[in-house]
């Protein structure tokens, strides 16, 4: 049976707060809903880019896979690592955690960055360093040949994250992943999600102010998927017209909102709820 | 001006310790001669495959590139790093011994303030369970052929040790056309090539004993020498299928006596 599925990191599946289901008000969930075709969530929030592939590779060798699939992959941060010694792969971002945190929020998890988090890092800033990190132009060079030879596939790639300081001149290496009869990508830095994410805040200022409230305080972005709903509204529009029709002509990221957060009352404000 | 381009390890370029004189007797250096264009020889011994990207990139986006240049890519093990403060890109390659006389002391250095973190990155995230590398790199290298149709595009193999898992995403999704040439499959590697000069492994395994490899490019003369002339016919005929492993000479050593020519003072094979 046709379906959506969905690989990426936060920006595709919202699953950090493990008390509260939510998985009904993220983009993946609407998105379903308004094509009528059931929807796979692989995403996780936190991961790398090469968690995705392992899941990526295990689902199309399943029995869940069907031929005519659509296929939506959020690319993720690119320094993050995967290693299948973690306890959870969300330890991708591991140098996102704060140490007071983590055995409150993942108990198995601070043993692993006990005894890993000094060559992780090493990895992440050497081995990862933008100015000579191909992840994201390697995976979705992957992405591209595969939509060629499953043509009954729908592929889009969605750019999570902006590009990496250092990163810019790999970057512009993207230019040669071009649209395709079933292969939709989206990937100028200034298209990614985290822009559109970012751009709600009417300064850096407040963007910030909200990340230490969230670390410090609540622990989690209170916009699902990084976005307020009525940008996850937009996202499920332009998504459904993409596959619709066929073309990446109907991506526009000056149709999301911005500013929509111009103070720090407001902020606070929303913190109690998920919005 | 229309060149041949060369990216990849020892198997590309056979540069160890500044003995630049052995490249003279290299396959690449023939192959330039037999179809007289110049050679640029970006391989680099011991060097990792991320290496060679990012060199060809250096190179692809460069006034050196021409749309009817000849780039020959040598893949070489997926596992091996690179980072941008090593010395010298040879230190990614793996297992690499610090306390070896050869390496200078700016290598030492590094390998002591880096070397533990280098063989966690090397275990866990180069891990060819979840190393992807050699399937993407070869994706990438086919959109690129397919846009850049004036250039020859060759992928060769260096070994067969890791992401053998993956080799049957390759066969699905990266296939030869006009102007592309991957010869990526686990059964045509160049070491695979390079170990069956030996009658046994034993025998092989004798010459890393002894250090460096006295073979250029890890291979003799007679398959250099086949090497060229199949990558050659591959050039001038654009049959992919000119390109096999079953063509290079076997069994050359045999014995202990034949093993000999590795021993004594240095001298290229």
């Amino acid at each position: 049976m046709k379906k959506i599925v969905i690989f990426g990191d936060s920006f595709a599946n919202y699953d950090f707060n493990k008390k509260t289901e939510i998985s009904h008000l993220t983009w993946a969930s609407a998105l379903s809903s308004n094509l009528n075709i059931p929807v796979i969530n692989f995403g996780v929030s936190g991961t790398g880019m090469n968690y995705h592939m392992v899941k990526f590779l295990e689902y199309i060798n399943s029995e869940n896979y069907d031929n005519t699939d659509i296929i939506i992959w959020v690319t993720s941060h690119e320094q993050r690592i995967h290693t299948t010694s973690m306890p959870n792969p969300h330890l991708g971002s591991f140098h996102n955690f704060p140490t007071g945190k983590i055995v409150n929020m993942f108990s198995d998890d601070s043993k692993w960055i006990n005894e890993n988090g000094k060559h992780a890092l090493w990895a992440m800033e050497n081995y990862y360093d933008p100015s000579i990190n191909y992840s994201l132009l390697k995976i979705v060079s992957f992405l591209k040949q595969w939509a060629r030879s499953n043509k009954h596939a729908t592929v889009i790639v969605l750019r999570g994250q902006f590009w990496l300081p250092g990163g810019e001149t790999i970057d512009t290496f993207l230019d040669h992943i071009v649209e395709g009869e079933n292969f939709f990508p989206v990937l100028k830095g200034k298209n990614a999600l985290a822009a559109i994410s970012f751009n709600e805040f009417s300064d850096s200022k407040l963007h910030q102010y909200m990340i230490a409230q969230n670390t410090y305080l609540l622990g989690v972005d209170r916009r699902v998927n990084h976005l307020t709903e009525v940008n996850r509204s937009i996202l499920v529009k332009q998504l459904a017209n993409i596959i619709t029709h066929r073309s990446t002509s109907y991506w526009g990221i000056n149709e999301y909102k911005k500013n929509i957060y111009t103070t720090k009352q407001y902020i606070d404000s929303i913190s109690s709820s998920f919005c | 001006m229309k060149k041949i381009i060369l990216f990849g390890d020892s198997f590309a370029n056979y540069s160890w310790f500044d003995k630049d004189e052995d490249t003279r007797t290299s396959w690449a250096i023939e192959l330039a001669s037999r179809l007289n264009l110049p050679l640029i020889n970006y391989g680099l011994s011991g060097s990792s495959l991320i290496y060679s990207f990012h060199k060809f990139w250096e190179y692809f986006k460069s006034g050196q590139y021409d749309k009817d240049d000849i780039i020959i890519f040598i893949m070489t093990n997926p596992e091996r790093t690179w980072v941008r403060s090593m010395p010298n890109a040879h230190l990614g390659v793996s297992n690499v011994d610090s306390t070896n006389s050869w390496h200078s002391a700016k290598d030492r250095n590094w390998l002591e303030q880096n070397q533990d973190s280098d063989v966690w990155t090397k275990i866990n995230i180069l891990n060819p369970e979840i190393n992807f590398d050699i399937l993407q790199i070869a994706c990438c290298f086919s959109i690129l052929a397919e846009q850049y149709k004036k250039n020859t595009w060759i992928l060769l193999r260096m070994d067969n040790h890791s992401a053998r898992e993956h080799i049957e995403y390759l066969n699905q999704i990266v296939f030869p056309s006009d102007n592309f040439f991957p010869y990526i499959d686990e059964k045509n590697t160049l070491m695979q090539a390079s170990t069956n000069e030996f009658s046994t492994l034993e025998l092989f395994r004798r010459i890393l004993g002894v250090g460096l490899d006295r073979r250029i490019n890890h291979l003799s003369k007679i398959n250099r020498d086949k090497l060229t002339d199949m990558i050659l016919d591959v050039i001038t005929t654009k049959n992919i299928q000119n390109f096999n492993i079953n063509k290079f000479a076997k069994n050359i050593y045999t014995t202990a006596e034949d093993m000999e020519i590795f021993n004594g003072p240095w001298s290229p094979i």
